[in-house]
């Protein structure tokens, strides 16, 4: 299991990076990440709905209630421009944290 | 059997007994679990109750996800919501108005106070700035008026002359590169009798007498651009016979005829012709009714009775051009005069304020401006007095989470919508007034005129200011006020005593008291003045234009007037005996200083002058019609004597413009000019010699029965003997009582503000005494229940407010008394400054504030006390 600490880290760049592919609703978000992760993520609604409102109250995303196709009203997150320039921002910080890591444990399996 | 719709309408209701989560929350969380059951249901074939059993668990108890949610809400740790202030709320300010209106309507009275208070402050201001605009705006229509100056001539005394000599213009003009051009003005009409007549062709005749005739030099319309409405400015001036009139003369003489090359002809002998017509805008400081060439270079003509301008080359700086000129005069003058007169130059566009005007416009506006700040105490007083009762809403308000700056907000927009309320009613107000102020100021101002947008703006932007400065202090000391405190005063409306409220309503009863001393002591001088005896009696004297007809037969004239029993007694003379002009050097005398240039007044006239202004005589005789040798004789007066330093100055020899003769007599002082000025020494001379053009009337005096059928008997009599020109006949009260015109304007403005400062700063202590006896009703219902009597209650409550006037009163005298000081001081013959005149202030400033006090004590005073301590 992933430390509660990583999965708060990460559920910022993950949600952006969903959205940025289209708008969605909560429970898809929920599924694309149980996909992507395989659920070693451990996400949960609890988790997820406050996260949300708070990049939507921070202005990176925004939502509209619209009527799903089986006639119940859903409520639909898209990114606005902000969240789209704070998706690149994220992504770099990510990339960087990610390839310092990839070359640690490149010289560490290297040296062993 | 389970129920999945009834599961959820339970699971939801468990969500809502948390109060983070709201409605919407609940909403998507619920979406997200039907999926989910949905999702399980069909993946892993559990049932429905399974499912939802599973998923319900998974998304946590009511209380773990309220407290996630409330994570992203919750206020921050400064107890300022985390969610941003709205910027602008609609609904808060239809809550801002309706508050607002329901608090006019319970407080009515103090509504009325503060919205007629500001109204009629307002509109003294719009007034006072139609006025002042008026009074600054003088000649701003000439293009030239950057370059333009009128020559002075600073005497030694400290007074500024606008007149200099004829001949100091043309000499400055070949001296110095740095004027352009120059014009002298040569007030014709001043010196001499002017009629113009004209003859249409058809036997008749068109004859006025005018009293604005001028010679000008050529350059004249370059300098002063009077709009032409007919001819051309550059050509107008081209001949020595060429004549440009005012429109309205053009009218009067030409009527709808064209006027342009008409002939008309100056006092019988000179031609000239019309060659063009200008209209004269009612702001020009000139107001030339008929203009000439100048046809005399007068370069030896130190003579100065009339102004001269020049316009200066606008590369150069006038203040350093002014400082070269200022030895001009001594410079050029043949005999140079003793002390130091300085030569000097004044901006066209302020010669008609420099000469006593400015001092008014600064007065009325610093008036209008008391004013105003009297009413805005008021408002704030009223505000800041009532905030007792306001605390509750600002306590409540702050506590549901309004930020000081929202409260500041309110409070500013309340007294901007009492500001802009009390402005329209000021402009309606000043509407009705303008008919009065007209009157009062002899101008005819507009409310709505070409250039009001200017003055428009300028207005609001005075509400504005008057909304802010009027509500800034109750906005920050109402809204300054902890929640906790502010309601606890909401239940215990007894107030601090502020301290504010002392200084300001001591701050308003001072500048009513000024206002009021100010006032009696203008009145006391106008008093002073009117009973003030003159040396001379201008009563029942009838002032008849002189005409070359009644030259030829004055002597059969007189001598028929006379006939009639009620024709006193008849003489001719330049002028009335009191005028400022009429100064002369030319005066010689046994025993005078050589090097002394004499300056006294004289006065060309007639046997009987001194009978019919009724002046007495101090020593001698006055000239004698049985005695033909006085004519060549003179009469002195008493300030004459003294400055000549003669003793015995009956039989001296005396020298007047070259003409020996002998004093005969000594008459006692009288004053020529107003009281304003110290009485000068004078000669008299009836010698023929000087009468050519001189004589400008003839004065009858009659007894005071049938004064209409006197008029008409002299206006027949002196038809027969001057058929050919028209009468023109005025009683002299009139011209004595111009003397003192502007004064009197100035006693009856300063009464205006002097009253309105009284009314408003009554008004608004009316207010504070309500709210004080309001607020002590309980204190009052107690005092009365153990025995307090109804005198004495009132005694209670006025006391303080009458120790404040007092204390107002105090302070006012003083500075009405250096600032009367400082007005008398311009007067050389003044009243006393007596201590009555403060008294007097102090009495009716103490009785106009006890009435709205000693009203309200009484009415608190007498009302039942069982309902006052039922009160609250």
């Amino acid at each position: 299991m992933i430390s509660k600490n990583l999965v708060a880290a990460s559920t910022k760049p993950i949600i952006l990076a969903l959205l940025y592919r289209g708008e969605s609703y909560g429970y898809r978000i929920l599924q694309r990440v149980r996909q992507v992760t395989g659920g070693k993520l451990g996400w949960s609604s609890a988790m997820l709905y406050p996260v949300l409102h708070r990049l939507e109250k921070d202005g990176f995303i925004r939502s509209k209630w619209k009527l799903s196709e089986e006639g119940r009203m859903r409520k639909y997150y898209f990114l606005t421009d902000r969240g789209r320039k704070e998706f690149a921002a994220e992504r770099e910080q990510w990339q960087s944290v990610h390839d310092a890591l990839q070359s640690l444990w490149t010289a560490a399996e290297a040296s062993d | 059997m389970f129920d999945l719709g009834k599961a959820v309408r339970d699971w939801k209701r468990g969500l809502r007994s948390n109060p983070s989560l709201e409605e919407g929350f609940i909403a998507e969380l619920e979406e997200t679990l039907r999926e989910d059951v949905r999702e399980l249901v069909r993946q892993a074939g559990v049932t429905e109750e399974e499912a939802f059993g599973r998923v319900a668990a998974e998304m946590g108890r009511a209380d773990d996800l309220g407290a996630e949610f409330r994570k992203v809400y919750a206020p921050r740790r400064s107890g300022r919501l985390s969610g941003r202030e709205a910027r602008f709320a609609p609904g808060l300010a239809w809550n801002y108005l309706r508050v607002a209106v329901r608090r006019f309507k319970r407080q009515r009275s103090g509504t009325l106070i503060n919205l007629s208070g500001l109204a009629a402050a307002l509109a003294v201001c719009i007034l006072t700035s139609l006025w002042v605009r008026d009074e600054t705006s003088y000649d701003d229509f000439l293009t030239n008026r950057d370059h333009l100056y009128l020559l002075t001539i600073e005497h030694p005394n400290g007074t500024l002359d606008p007149n200099v000599p004829y001949a100091l213009a043309p000499a400055l003009s070949g001296e110095y590169p740095e004027i352009r051009g120059y014009t002298r003005v040569y007030k014709l009409s001043k010196l001499n009798t002017c009629s113009f007549s004209y003859e249409p062709g058809n036997g008749s005749r068109v004859m006025y007498y005018e009293d604005s005739v001028n010679l000008v030099d050529a350059g004249f319309f370059g300098l002063f651009s009077y709009p032409f409405v007919q001819g051309d400015p550059a050509l107008a001036l081209r001949n020595a016979n060429s004549l440009v009139i005012r429109d309205e003369a053009a009218l009067k003489y030409f009527g709808n005829e064209n006027p342009l090359g008409k002939k008309l002809t100056l006092n019988g002998g000179r031609d000239f012709e019309v060659s063009g017509v200008i209209h004269v805008p009612a702001n020009a400081h000139f107001r030339p009714d008929f203009v000439a060439l100048l046809a005399d270079s007068l370069a030896g003509d130190w003579n100065w009775r009339d102004p001269s301008y020049v316009w200066l080359d606008p590369a150069s700086s006038p203040t350093s051009f002014g400082e070269k000129i200022a030895g001009a005069l001594n410079a050029h003058f043949p005999q140079p005069l003793p002390g130091k007169y300085k030569v000097g130059l004044l901006p066209v566009t302020k010669v008609y304020l420099a000469f006593g005007r400015l001092a008014y416009v600064y007065i009325f506006s610093f008036a209008a401006v008391l004013v105003l700040a009297i009413a805005c105490i008021n408002y704030m007083n009223l505000a800041t007095a009532r905030s007792g009762s306001r605390g509750r809403e600002v306590g409540l308000r702050k506590i549901v989470g309004a930020g000081r700056g929202q409260l500041v907000q309110q409070f500013l927009g309340e007294s901007l919508v009492t500001a802009a309320l009390a402005f329209g009613l000021a402009v309606v107000l000043a509407w009705l007034l303008l008919p009065f102020m007209n009157g009062l100021t002899g101008k005819t101002l507009t409310l709505f005129s070409g250039r009001s947008p200017l003055l428009l703006g300028y207005l609001l932007g005075l509400t504005v200011l008057v909304g802010v400065a009027a509500g800034s202090y109750p906005a920050f000391f109402l809204s300054a006020r902890r929640p906790a405190d502010a309601l606890r005063a909401g239940l215990n409306a007894r107030s601090r005593r502020s301290v504010f409220r002392v200084v300001s309503v001591v701050g308003q009863f001072t500048i009513s008291v000024f206002l009021i001393a100010c006032t009696g002591i203008v009145f006391r001088q106008l008093e002073f003045v009117r009973n003030r005896p003159l040396g001379l009696n201008t009563e029942r004297v009838l002032q008849v234009r002189y005409n070359p007809s009644l030259l030829r037969n004055f002597e059969i004239l007189k001598a028929e007037l006379l006939r009639d029993p009620r024709v006193l007694s008849v003489t001719r003379s330049q002028d009335a005996p009191y005028n400022d002009d009429y100064k002369t050097s030319g005066v010689e005398w046994d025993g005078k200083d050589p090097g002394l240039t004499p300056l006294v007044r004289y006065s060309v006239t007639d046997f009987d002058f001194f009978k019919t202004f009724g002046m007495t005589l101090a020593a001698g005789r006055v000239f004698a019609e049985d005695r033909p040798r006085d004519r060549a004789n003179y009469v002195i007066n008493e300030k004459a004597a003294a400055y000549m330093g003669l003793k015995e100055p009956v039989g001296q020899r005396l020298r007047f413009w070259g003409q020996e003769g002998r004093i005969i007599g000594v008459v006692k002082d009288f004053h020529q000019v107003s009281l304003h000025r110290e009485i000068l020494p004078q000669v008299f001379t009836i010698n023929p010699r000087f009468y050519r053009g001189a004589i400008k009337f003839v004065f009858v005096k009659v007894s005071a029965d049938g004064l209409t059928e006197s008029l008409r008997a002299i206006r027949e009599t002196a038809g027969t003997y001057a058929p050919d020109y028209p009468f023109e006949a005025e009683f002299l009260d009139h011209g004595a009582g111009s003397l003192y015109e502007s004064e009197r304007r100035l006693g009856r403005i300063f009464a205006a503000f002097a009253f309105l400062a009284v009314f408003i700063s009554c008004l608004g202590i009316l207010g504070l005494a309500a709210h004080s006896a309001e607020q002590r009703t309980k204190e009052i219902g107690v005092r009365k229940v153990i025995g307090s009597s109804i005198p004495g209650i009132v005694a209670m409550l006025s006391g303080q407010f009458l120790l404040w006037i007092l204390a107002a009163n105090l302070i006012a005298w003083p500075m009405a008394y250096y600032a009367m000081h400082r007005w008398l001081r311009g007067f050389a013959y003044r009243t006393g400054l007596g201590f009555d005149v403060f008294i007097l202030a102090g009495l009716i400033s103490m009785i106009t504030a006890a009435l709205p006090i000693v009203y309200q004590s009484l009415k608190a005073a007498v009302a039942d006390p069982v309902q006052a301590l039922r009160y609250e």
